[in-house]
């Protein structure tokens, strides 16, 4: 909440200035060119744009685009008007007099131009200070008791996830009961995007997130388009980190560790009570292993404890065994006492893997298992646990939207189309439901409009996501009318000036422009005759 | 230096110039000693400067398309906080410019000819260093640390620090160091690059900055190509079974050999003419040898016998396989395994062409010929089943991908003919493996599919396909039942991977050109699902035809005789 503050101050102290003139700052080439700082970390620069009602608008050479307030964190323009049109005669005849509104009341144009100027140059570098922070070489370190933070993400993002952290590290510590052991502290960085993430830790491949054990450092990136799952990863990394943290030199096996780390993966944040709460379904998980069921493809306890090295379908798995072993009340104490029992009681056969770290063996540890869940096999478990998993559904919005993604991204279409109908009813509030579920709707002309439309219904949330505009761009161009092909291409002109750097987009406008201009010659052609 | 003072010699001016030559000599290899700094000029790029003192040119690889030069220092460096050795590196990388607008419209272009249809995409290139480096550079994590605006040879320039860090190996501090300088040239952005180990970077910092500062731009000889001109190609040939025409190339294994031999000698021609110096080559057909020649023609000829042996051998051994013609290809030979590494680590988005006719060996002074050996019978036969039946080598299940291949590899030549064993210490593992019993019986491994009873990681598995297809080739083969296993299995295995081809090429062309929301993807995609599926069924078919009437007593006796084979006498 306290970033939602400081971004409405700022907001507050533009709007009280958007009405006014200032100085045009110098360095800025072209007048009425801005800078404005998104709450997830994105920067629009060098583009016109002026504030409005409501938000900020900015000139892109396709099209115009109303960022929203609620996404604006800063915002800088050197061109703000200090003229205004007077309400009635008293201040048409301060005007005349030479004077302006300025900060609640009415001084001399020029002195107003001065202390206008200095507020503007103090903006500017505060804007530009938080761009160069974006910079990792000038990354925010920040040193907490227990923990040590380098990020490179906007103030108030970071403060949000800076109190969950400590409270996670809270709720886990009392949970276990135990004191942190690490030699040093835990170092978590924190990086604003995913090409970030991937350039400054190294991560390969479709790596989200990781922990090491050796170093006690966490990485993980900040994803504006889906925060659900960057909490999802920071939750499931984070753990892996707590866990090192109480438990030294004991390492869980696999299917222990990760489901573990799922579990409370699945957490959910309350920002304004300051609470964590774990254990909550993971949409993403749940809709492998409803596919698994629906393949045939299931896997039972003997297979799962003996895997050495989990991949995704073993971790979704491995997650729903932990969630039926922690949310089934006759099982969750006993299960606790043998995770905590697993690394720190003493007599329990361990054994070592690599310098002091041990741990425990499959048989080992499936014989502790039944012994302090008190069941007599593992067949009865596992009956339990898949009758379990049937009954297992995604229960929120949140949670719909992203297993309807799963789905689709999987391939089953059929399914992935059901939950999002249901979650756009339900009132969806990412961007990437719209245009996943847009990108399906290609069967027909009504689908493709109903796609446009789901389309701006996206661009209302968030307007400076340009696939909205690349799909938009590829329905409309897919259409048979020229002038709709034409609105097309503008589209896609918008999402290229959104995301300079897209391949995709770019290659989309040459495609079109090429059927565009094919159309059109051949239209000439039939006009003069020729083709007959 | 030796070169000019042989000419010296060889031209008869031994007379006139002998006692000014003589007192030349020890002055001329006094500054060679003391590592005079030589000055590399580039006229095809359009640059020169000063090499620094200790490096060395090395070859680039002949698919390259970013980097233009490298170099390396004398010899690798030791870490000191980090337990590795770096041979620090100097290299030139150009980003031309271009229009996107303008690539994007080349991208792909689709040539008819007769039967095929040759659909070339070009690679989206890099547009500048960053992204070059974000592809390319998996060394570790990385991240500016200081960046400047200087001026290089007049040119405008930014001077960068990039520090790099193994996290993902628990690394917490820099571990090493790339210092970069981008050079802008009018049409492009010219990259000096400097990669050290963050111990050793004071040490070289001033020697590496005295010759970036030697940097200058010469005219060019030729232009500077652009992506779109040069373009790094993905090609894909597409044959239409119902066509009548056929191109010549294509149609018959004697064409496909003519185009073969034509781009092998393309190839030679390149790396001749781009060989840096201090390099030769020596050619004994099929193989063109191409060496540093601080390894010794004596090594280069040994190579030479063993590449040609092997040749030999699967002409007179794998023949059958398909009705092509093998070509040969290249050897590069080099000095250490930092310079071929420095050769074989090429940028992403470069064309695949002349590196599936290359094989890259070193001369290993630390541990012998024999890693080596394994590396050549590998790269070799590649070329050899690439020109005969690519695709059955890439269909071999399990059993034989790993047993058959190591076979073939483990070949060292003795009392003229080449014997296979395995190394020391996969001997160990098997005998270790059959004293504890841990092999599971032949059936059960030869039926094993990818992913399901056969995993490539597990240590017991490969070691167990390499004795049984060792003993099916070696002892087995004085045995009637079991001489020809091998050769029958594959026999089957390539008669039906070209019947699933021709069902592939069959569903390609059927296909009607893509409706817009139409379901062709849909299909095609369905059906490179099915193909695992396939493959099995395809498995099972040889299984059934190469073993048709064994029984469990024939496999019992298979099993008894391959273990026997490895137990010690």
């Amino acid at each position: 909440m306290s970033s939602l503050k400081l971004g409405s101050t700022l907001l507050l102290s533009v709007a009280l200035l958007g009405p006014l003139t200032a100085h045009p700052i110098q360095n800025n080439k072209e007048e009425g060119t801005g800078l404005l700082a998104l709450k997830d970390g994105r920067f629009i620069f060098n583009r016109p744009m002026k504030r409005i009602e409501g938000g900020v608008e900015i000139q892109f050479p396709h099209g115009t685009i109303v960022v929203p307030q609620s996404m604006i964190a800063d915002f800088y323009n050197n061109k703000l008007d200090l003229d205004r049109k007077p309400r009635n005669e008293k201040e048409k005849a301060k005007i005349e007099k030479g004077y302006v509104y300025f900060q609640k009341r009415w001084v001399k144009k020029k002195v107003a131009q001065k202390m206008l100027g200095r507020i503007l140059k103090k903006r500017k570098k505060a804007l530009e200070e938080r761009k160069a922070h974006t910079l990792w070489r000038n990354r925010y370190i920040v040193k907490t008791k227990d923990l040590t933070f380098e990020h490179n993400l906007p103030p108030e993002l970071f403060k949000n996830l800076k109190s969950l952290f400590e409270v996670y590290l809270k709720t886990f510590l009392k949970k276990w009961k135990r004191k942190p052991k690490l030699a040093h502290k835990p170092v978590i960085n924190l990086y604003a995007n995913i090409e970030d993430y991937r350039q400054i830790s190294g991560a390969s491949g479709g790596i989200v997130g990781w922990y090491s054990p050796s170093s006690n450092q966490l990485h993980f990136f900040w994803d504006f388009t889906d925060p659900a799952s960057t909490l999802d990863t920071m939750f499931h990394e984070t753990n892996h980190m707590l866990a090192d943290m109480i438990n030294g030199d004991f390492r869980y096996p696999a299917w222990i560790e990760e489901p573990m780390a799922e579990y409370y993966g699945g957490s959910r944040w309350d920002p304004q009570k300051k609470k964590i709460t774990p254990g909550q379904i993971q949409p993403g998980r749940l809709t492998v292993v409803k596919l698994g069921i629906k393949e045939g493809k299931t896997f039972t306890l003997k297979e799962l404890f003996r895997i050495e090295r989990f991949s995704a379908v073993h971790y979704a798995w491995g997650w729903t065994f932990i969630h039926f072993l922690m949310k089934t009340p006759k099982y969750k104490k006993r299960y606790e006492k043998f995770y905590s029992d697993l690394a720190h009681k003493k007599g329990i056969k361990r054994k070592l893997i690599y310098g002091k770290t041990k741990t425990v063996t499959p048989e080992v540890a499936e014989s502790l298992l039944l012994k302090y869940l008190k069941v007599k096999s593992l067949d009865q478990l596992q009956k339990e646990w898949m009758a379990y998993v049937k009954n297992l559904h995604v229960d929120s919005l949140e949670g719909m939207e992203r297993a309807g993604r799963r789905f689709i991204m999987f391939g089953d279409t059929k399914t992935g189309r059901k939950l999002l109908e249901k979650a756009i009813k339900m009132g969806a509030k990412s961007p990437v439901t719209y245009t996943t579920f847009a990108q399906i709707l290609n069967r027909s002309p009504e689908e493709r409009r109903r796609a446009l439309a789901l389309l701006d219904k996206a661009a209302k949330i968030d307007p400076l996501f340009p696939v909205i505009y690349y799909l938009k761009g590829k329905i409309l161009g897919s259409f048979s009318s020229s002038i709709k092909k034409k609105e097309g291409l503008r589209n896609l002109y918008l999402a290229s000036e959104i995301q300079p750097d897209s391949w995709r987009y770019q290659n989309a406008i040459v495609d079109l422009e090429a059927e565009i201009a094919a159309e059109e010659k051949s239209k000439k052609k039939g006009d003069t005759g020729l083709k007959r | 230096m030796s070169l000019s003072f042989k000419a010296l010699f060889s031209r008869g001016l031994t007379s006139r110039l002998l006692p000014s030559t003589l007192l030349a000599i020890p002055l001329l290899f006094c500054s060679s000693k003391a590592g005079a700094q030589k000055i590399y000029k580039n006229p095809k790029y359009g640059f020169e400067f000063k090499i620094p003192r200790d490096f060395h040119e090395v070859p680039i690889n002949l698919d390259e398309k970013w980097v233009v030069a490298k170099f390396l220092y004398k010899r690798p460096l030791e870490g000191k906080r980090v337990f590795r050795q770096m041979t620090p590196e100097v290299r030139v990388i150009i980003f031309p410019k271009f229009s996107a607008k303008e690539f994007a419209k080349h991208r792909i272009t689709k040539v008819k000819k007769g039967s095929e249809t040759v659909i070339t995409a070009l690679q989206n290139p890099y547009r500048n260093y960053k992204e070059y480096l974000r592809e390319n550079y998996k060394k570790g994590g990385w991240f500016v640390k200081e960046e400047k605006d200087v001026k290089i040879g007049g040119l405008p320039a930014s001077q960068k620090t990039i520090e790099v860090s193994r996290k993902m190996m628990g690394e917490t501090k820099a571990s090493d160091y790339l210092y970069s300088w981008e050079i802008r040239y009018p049409d492009a952005t010219y990259v000096f690059q400097f990669e050290i180990l963050a111990d050793y970077a004071k040490k070289f910092r001033s020697s590496i900055r005295s010759s970036v500062r030697t940097f200058k731009p010469i005219p060019r000889t030729e232009d500077l190509k652009t992506p779109t001109s040069t373009g790094s190609k993905i090609t894909i040939t597409k044959f239409d079974p119902k066509a009548k025409k056929a191109t010549e190339a294509s149609a018959t294994p004697e064409g496909r050999r003519k185009a073969r031999k034509e781009k092998l000698a393309r190839i030679i021609t390149k790396a001749k003419k781009s060989l840096p110096p201090g390099w030769a080559y020596y050619e004994k057909k099929p193989f063109m040898y191409l060496y540093n020649q601080k390894v010794g023609l004596r090594f280069v000829k040994r190579v030479a016998k063993q590449s040609n042996m092997l040749w030999k051998w699967l002409h007179q051994n794998l023949d059958f396989i398909g009705e092509d013609f093998a070509v040969g290809g290249v050897i590069r030979i080099c000095n250490s395994s930092a310079e071929a590494n420095a050769y074989i680590d090429t940028s992403g988005k470069n064309a695949y062409s002349a590196r599936t006719r290359e094989v890259v060996i070193y001369k290993d002074r630390d541990w012998g010929f024999d890693e080596m050996s394994w590396y050549l019978n590998a790269g070799i036969t590649q070329r050899f089943l690439a020109d005969k039946n690519e695709r059955l080598w890439y269909s071999l299940p399990p059993w034989l991908d790993d047993g058959f291949t190591y076979y073939i590899k483990n070949f060292k030549p003795k009392n003229g003919r080449l014997v296979s064993k395995p190394s020391d210490y996969e001997m160990e593992i098997i005998r270790d493996y059959l004293r504890s019993n841990k092999f599971r019986p032949a059936k059960e491994l030869i039926q094993a599919k990818y992913g399901k009873g056969y995993d490539t990681n597990k240590l017991e598995d490969r070691v167990e396909a390499l004795a049984i297809s060792n003993f099916l080739m070696t002892k087995g083969q004085k045995k009637k039942k079991f001489a020809k296993i091998i050769s029958s299995y594959l026999r089957i295995l390539d008669k039906e991977i070209r019947d699933l081809e021709r069902e592939f090429n069959k569903k390609i062309f059927a296909s009607t050109p893509k409706k817009k929301g139409g379901k062709d993807d849909g299909d095609k995609e369905n059906w490179l699902r099915s193909w695992k599926e396939k493959r099995n069924k395809i498995f099972k078919t040889c299984l059934e035809k190469t073993f048709k009437g064994w029984t469990d007593r024939d496999w019992k006796m298979l099993d008894k005789a391959w273990r026997k084979a490895w137990r010690p006498n």
